[in-house]
């Protein structure tokens, strides 16, 4: 998380300064640190980023000319997240037009690395439940490990192969993510540098363990009669372990606790899900003796399994969102909440199968057989679903690191660092300068706005504007309208449509104010076609 | 009796001084401060402001004998960032009850004289635009507190 940087954003330098420096509150290893004029190219080809402690500093051309950069970065802190954000200054006088355009360009790119990234988990995610989960199964609940019929040792292989490819691609897309390599940079994605940023992350190194692993497991299940077979057992439980060592998940709380807990959830889930694809092509089969003493043997080790598996799933969904609420307001919970969700409705499919057509293939039904297959079918398409919704949770972040983050910033930007914060004198005790004044007022509501005036001095003023709602969540609105006024000196309210650049933070970059003395501020937000909020205060100017 | 008149008027105005001050419409309740490890590290105070009174009025200052420096901070979300901000004013209008709380609104009290120990109070003054002064008694909580009891 960037706690300061400078210069600092939309500031306006007279002269060009030697460097730029992005200070972050942990170690992180610099990605891509770039200035862009405002045209796109970057001015700093030349330079590398140089990474002290939680620093980063990237030297600036001495012959820069007037307008508008951007500085944009990506780095990745030590729970493997990749951080990126983009820093807009002006040198002299900021350039017209066309920054936000680029800004939403330079971000683009960083999304589809997101998209391929959540897709090659998603890969890795069936790689890991079918072959070593399926490993597992035919280990412990069908005990033919070592007589496996040639079609389901093929699939076994063929789903390892999956997953050894999307390891292997996971690691090129985490470099290309931290370098914002564009995707049809064809040398770039080839570059060696590339390959070694992605498998130097906290990702990449679980990657790299997940890659020896089902390589492993792959000689293994390929000479499944021969010695190396006794090598799928442990190459499965290690390619499982491989994601307890990165992600949010891990990072939750402390390391003790998370890492075997996460463990434990990886395994037992992928043995059960694992367990699904034999189950339903012994039932389609073999469906009366068979079938029937592997639904038994399976179902006697899956229900305290499952129970452990919900209890180690509860644990981290708790250290993760910190309460309860945040399921449904935040955009990890309401991903989190819809894989509970699928869990919920395939666990009812489980209870199924295990009280109801169980018994009944036991009795000899006619249509036993026939509802188990469809049943355990549905299960399969249930658990797509489940992972699907597990490998999007990694790309955006849990309530928790957001409020951790956040402390830890506050924390850092005071530990008496003024040194490169413009200070401000206080009665003695030097404080981060604001870039102006800014002043929070709540509506009736308990909506609140933090409102900011730069310069906050007669003439053209910069406002920026962060609505929150009364669980200080950002408040999304449909338009927000400002109205300024300075009655006193007979100003009648000039009104002005704004803007939102993201959920609950709108600009208006030059407000007309060209009076010293108490202005009025008036927003009207519409958040619905049926809700509007009013907020109204004063902001003295110099 | 001119004398007299104008020691009426004295203790008149006194007593309207001290009334104004004790029926002050700003209310803070709940005052409280995570413990801190060590003098010269950053501590951060919550409470409750609430303005029971029927005009609007604002808080501008804060200060505490034991820390050198001491600031309103907000922390505002911007995408997926989540940023402190310094915050010169927070309008207490009439009916609102604003709670400072972990992860919004709160009090940073900077290069701290003493380190903060649990279950000590600390005096913290809150500057308003038309109350005044007013002192407040904060309660340290421990290292990992999360709210007030």
């Amino acid at each position: 998380m960037l706690l300061e940087s400078v210069p600092g954003d939309n500031a306006v330098l007279s002269a060009v300064p030697a460097e730029v420096l992005l200070r972050f509150d942990e170690p992180v290893t610099p990605g891509r640190v770039e200035v862009l004029n405002s045209r796109g190219e970057s001015v700093t080809a030349d330079e590398r980023p140089v990474s002290k402690d939680n620093e980063v500093h990237l030297a600036l051309p001495k012959a820069l000319s007037q307008g508008t950069y951007l500085l944009t970065y990506r780095v990745t802190s030590l729970d493997s997240h990749p951080v990126g954000g983009t820093i807009v200054f002006s040198i002299g006088k900021p350039s017209q037009g066309g920054i936000a355009a680029l800004e939403a360009k330079v971000s683009e790119r960083g999304s589809i690395w997101g998209l391929l990234a959540t897709a090659a988990r998603l890969l890795l995610f069936i790689s890991l439940v079918g072959a070593a989960g399926g490993t597992l199964f035919h280990t412990l609940v069908a005990h033919d490990l070592w007589r496996l019929d040639d079609p389901t040792r093929h699939r076994l292989v063929a789903l390892t192969l999956l997953g050894l490819v999307a390891a292997i691609l996971g690691i090129g897309i985490e470099g290309a993510a931290l370098k914002g390599t564009r995707l049809a940079n064809i040398d770039g994605l080839l570059s060696a540098s590339l390959w070694r940023m992605g498998e130097r992350t906290s990702l990449g190194f679980s990657l790299t363990v997940a890659a020896v692993a089902l390589l492993l497991l792959l000689l293994a299940l390929a000479r499944t009669r021969g010695k190396l077979s006794l090598l799928a057992l442990p190459a499965a439980f290690a390619a499982l372990a491989s994601l307890a060592l990165t992600g949010h998940a891990v990072t939750a709380g402390p390391l003790w606790l998370t890492v075997p807990v996460l463990a434990i959830h990886v395994l037992v889930a992928a043995f059960w899900l694992g367990s699904l694809w034999p189950l339903w092509q012994a039932v389609a089969e073999r469906p009366s003796e068979g079938a029937l003493a592997l639904l038994r043997r399976f179902s006697a080790i899956a229900m305290p399994a499952v129970l452990l598996l919900i209890a180690a799933g509860a644990t981290l969904a708790c250290l993760q969102l910190g309460r309860l609420g945040e399921l449904f307001t935040t955009d990890y919970g309401l991903r989190l909440a819809s894989k509970i969700a699928f869990v919920l409705v395939l666990l009812l499919f489980a209870a199924l199968n295990r009280f109801w057509l169980t018994p009944a293939l036991a009795a000899r039904h006619g249509q036993a057989a026939h509802r188990l297959r469809i049943s355990i079918g549905l299960e399969i398409v249930l658990a797509m679903a489940i992972l699907a919704a597990t490998s999007s949770l990694g790309e955006v972040p849990p309530p928790r690191a957001l409020i951790l983050e956040a402390e830890a910033q506050a924390a850092n930007a005071h530990a008496g660092k003024g040194d490169s914060m413009a200070g401000m004198d206080m009665g003695g005790a030097t404080m981060p300068a604001s870039p102006g004044f800014s002043v929070v007022t709540f509506a009736a509501g308990g909506q609140g706005a933090e409102i900011e005036l730069s310069p906050a001095v007669a003439g053209t003023n910069s406002i920026t504007i962060h609505l929150f709602d009364a669980a200080e969540k950002p408040l999304a609105a449909q338009k927000v309208t400002i109205e300024l006024s300075q009655p006193a000196a007979g100003v009648e309210p000039m009104e002005h449509e704004l803007t939102a650049e993201s959920p609950g933070l709108c600009r208006w970059a030059n407000a007309p104010m060209p009076l010293a003395g108490n202005w009025k501020i008036q927003l009207l937000v519409l958040v619905s076609d049926f809700e509007e909020i009013r907020f109204e205060t004063l902001a003295p100017l110099r | 009796m001119q004398k007299r008149f104008l020691l009426t008027l004295l203790a008149g105005l006194l007593w309207a001084a001290t009334a104004s001050a004790a029926d002050s419409a700003i209310k803070i309740d709940k005052a409280w401060a995570r413990a801190t490890m060590q003098p010269g590290a950053t501590g951060v105070v919550y409470l409750i402001l609430s303005n029971s009174g029927p005009a609007a009025d604002r808080l501008v200052g804060v200060s505490s004998p034991v820390a050198a420096g001491a600031g309103l901070h907000i922390m505002v979300m911007e995408g997926t960032v989540m940023q402190m901000r310094p915050v010169d004013a927070l309008d207490v209008k009439p009916g609102d009850s604003i709670q400072l709380k972990p992860g919004g609104l709160h009090i940073m009290l900077t290069n701290l004289k003493q380190a903060l120990k649990q279950g000590e109070h600390i005096p913290l003054t809150l500057d308003f635009e038309k109350a005044g002064r007013i002192e407040v008694e904060v309660i340290v909580l421990p290292l990992g507190a999360s709210g007030y009891p």
